[in-house]
């Protein structure tokens, strides 16, 4: 986003002070492409939708689904476990390597790599680092959060045994599309399945368009396709039928198409 | 983010006209270079071969490059075309400005009619060049191919500024340097940054996508990209400012190794390839990737000199130009229209019935004996004019030229066929 706009970063800033970190070009690099609005949102510590509509004066629209309900990493912060009674903390301040331009995600990571078993982590820090929890929690660490005085985060992780995730599995959900996974989930069994990425132009267009016409009633149709099929797309909002998207790599691209006037 | 309902195809009346036009011009083209005979073995900057350059590559490429990318830009940028109205203004203002120049360079009317040619020449493509950038402007996907199709759109521009300069220089003389070297510029940044950047731009894309080949190293592409533009910005930059002959092998060094690393990604696309057998469109673009080869090496022997007689270079020249614009060029056309031509008019005329009733596939619009008579003929074509110009022979060209008359007639049929086409359907015999 910072990179279709510069003024992205003046006006986030505008918002919190925290985002003017984002004026570092080496700290934006690293950092800025690891996050979504909402985490930004929560980094700095502002309501998302004061972010939204910051974002929407200067320009950019705003798609998909505001999440309504907390963000369930807010959770861990109830299981919290005061400092006091946490044995072996190893304790990492990076506000100076933040403060030098640099970028500390390598550093906690080694810090990470050596924690012995029973060991916690503390992060010291001026911001809380989303992107950082998310990835450690996917490697299976518990992670929580503390905001002893103004100004400064402190973010604890020790490892979970119990709560393994998988690493892969967790990282293609979250590249997905939330409205695709969701449509594809309603549909369950009740979708027919066809792959035209081996076929010539126009072929894909011709058997998409035949499947769609012997669809049942509720029923979707899934394609794997090489890429989004640009002039499929008019032929099938004059027959009425949605298409959804979810981009696998540059070469796979899955579709699911079914009539609109389902609801 | 994932709903998808633009309608980002252009209508078809964008798209036709310019392949009409371009399919007339070829026609034409073959008629002038009939009619020059044994001025094409003279130098190479005679009213006659002027003439017959700019109807090449402005009436016949270009015009069809306009009419293909209209259709292409949905694909590449994912984004509809800016403006349609513009893009049917600037079609005919383009087609009466070419017809104008050709004219002006044929009659040889260098401080008269030339002038205004150029200038409204310049004019269309400006349009052109508007539209497309703006269109890019809205483009959510900025990949590698719709990179070199930009680049290649502002090489377009620098290249119809240097040649409206030489036309304004013939009447207000304010250049330094002689109109051949301008005219090497000109000539340059056309061929190279114009149509090979936006053939590598557009081919990336619909090579294979036609073979149908799955993981490509872009990365050559990449490479490529920056090679040939850091190539020619070097040549360009190099006679504007020093002109120090002794670095412009460097640069045509990294071009050719340029054009060798696209070609590397065609060959793979085509070792890739699930469609094994090719079609007519298909053996056409590879004799013209094949081609390449041609204009690098004679575009060396230009450079170098090596010692040849003045005589002998300048039939080379000419033969350079040659291989690019009828080699290159001409050929991917040639091949090109068969496979985009015919999926426009298809999707015009039957895409309300896909699905419904069983319709007629695109290729199923021309003849494919006729498209194939036409690649033959347009082999020997190639080979009588190379062995013309290399052995000083007139009869040789004289075979090649009619030889090229009867591929454009060839040409013509099938594309009024496919333009003209009516809405058949096919009768279900089960």
């Amino acid at each position: 986003m910072i990179k279709e706009n510069e003024e992205t970063i003046q006006a986030i800033a505008s918002i919190n002070k925290h985002f003017l970190k984002l004026k570092n070009p080496v700290l934006r690099k690293v950092l800025a492409p690891r996050v979504t609005v909402a985490d930004a949102a929560k980094v700095g510590g502002v309501d998302i939708f004061i972010m939204i509509k910051k974002l929407e004066e200067i320009g950019f629209e705003f798609e998909g689904e505001i999440p309504q309900k907390p963000n369930t990493d807010n959770l861990n912060i109830e299981n919290m476990s005061s400092t006091k009674n946490i044995n072996n903390l190893v304790s990492l301040d990076v506000r100076p390597t933040i403060e030098s331009g640099e970028d500390p995600f390598n550093i906690i990571m080694k810090a990470v790599k050596i924690l012995k078993e029973g060991e916690t982590l503390q992060i010291i820090n001026s911001f809380e680092p989303i992107p950082l929890i998310k990835k450690l929690q996917s490697k299976g660490y518990e992670s929580w959060t503390e905001r002893p005085i103004e100004g400064e985060v402190h973010t604890f992780f020790r490892m979970n045994k119990t709560k393994w995730v998988d690493n892969e599995v967790e990282e293609t959900v979250k590249k997905g599309n939330k409205n695709f996974d969701e449509e594809l989930a309603y549909f369950g069994d009740n979708i027919r399945n066809i792959d035209v990425r081996e076929l010539e132009m126009p072929e894909p267009m011709v058997q998409i368009l035949k499947e769609i016409e012997t669809l049942n009633k509720g029923q979707a149709l899934y394609v794997d396709h090489k890429k989004i099929p640009q002039f499929l797309l008019p032929e099938l909002e004059v027959r009425n039928f949605d298409i959804l998207y979810k981009e696998i790599d540059c070469n796979h691209t899955v579709l699911i198409i079914y009539k609109n006037n389902r609801t | 983010m994932s709903v998808l309902n633009s309608n980002n195809a252009p209508d078809a009346s964008v798209v036709k006209p310019h392949f009409v036009f371009g399919s007339i011009a070829l026609l034409v083209l073959s008629a002038m270079i009939i009619l020059a005979d044994s001025n094409l073995l003279e130098a190479y900057f005679n009213t006659k071969i002027l003439a017959i350059t700019h109807m090449a590559v402005l009436g016949w490429a270009t015009m069809i490059v306009f009419g293909a990318l209209y259709q292409l830009i949905p694909v590449v940028f994912e984004t509809s075309l800016y403006s349609e109205k513009l893009a049917k203004l600037t079609f005919w203002i383009f087609g009466f400005s070419i017809l104008f120049l050709t004219y002006a360079f044929w009659v040889g009317s260098f401080s008269g009619l030339l002038i205004y040619a150029s200038l409204l020449t310049f004019s269309a493509l400006f349009l052109f060049v508007i539209n497309v950038i703006l269109s890019y402007r809205n483009s959510k996907k900025k990949n590698i191919s719709s990179k070199f199709i930009i680049t290649a759109i502002i090489w377009l521009a620098a290249t119809e500024f240097v040649g409206t300069l030489i036309a304004l220089n013939f009447k207000y003389i304010f250049l330094t340097e002689t109109h051949l070297f301008y005219l090497k510029i000109h000539a340059t940044i056309g061929l190279i940054g114009w149509f090979l950047l936006l053939i590598i731009g557009v081919g990336s894309t619909l090579i294979p996508m036609f073979l149908v080949s799955h993981q490509l190293n872009e990365k050559k592409l990449k490479i490529a990209y920056i090679l040939i533009n850091v190539g020619l910005l070097g040549l360009s930059l190099n006679w504007f400012l020093v002109n120090y002959t002794v670095i412009a092998p460097l640069f045509w060094l990294a071009i050719a190794v340029g054009v060798l690393f696209f070609f590397s990604f065609v060959f793979e696309a085509y070792n890739k390839r699930i469609r094994k057998k090719l079609d007519i469109g298909m053996k056409h673009t590879l004799i013209s990737m094949l081609s390449v080869f041609l204009p690098i090496v004679i575009s060396l022997i230009v450079m170098m000199g090596f010692g040849m007689e003045e005589k002998f270079l300048i039939r080379v020249t000419t033969l350079y130009g040659f291989t690019v614009i009828f080699g290159f060029i001409t050929t991917l056309i040639l091949g090109q229209t068969y496979k985009t031509l015919p999926f426009v008019i298809w999707l015009d005329k039957y895409k309300g019935l896909v699905g419904k009733t069983k319709t007629p596939m695109p290729r199923e619009l021309y003849s494919e004996n006729i498209a194939k008579g036409q690649f033959y003929l347009y082999l020997l074509f190639i080979v009588c004019m190379i062995l013309g110009f290399i052995f000083n022979n007139i009869v040789m060209i004289r075979i090649g030229s009619y030889t090229l008359l009867i591929v454009a007639i060839l040409y013509n049929i099938n594309v009024f066929k496919i333009v003209f086409h009516t809405v058949k359907i096919i009768k279900n015999e089960e």
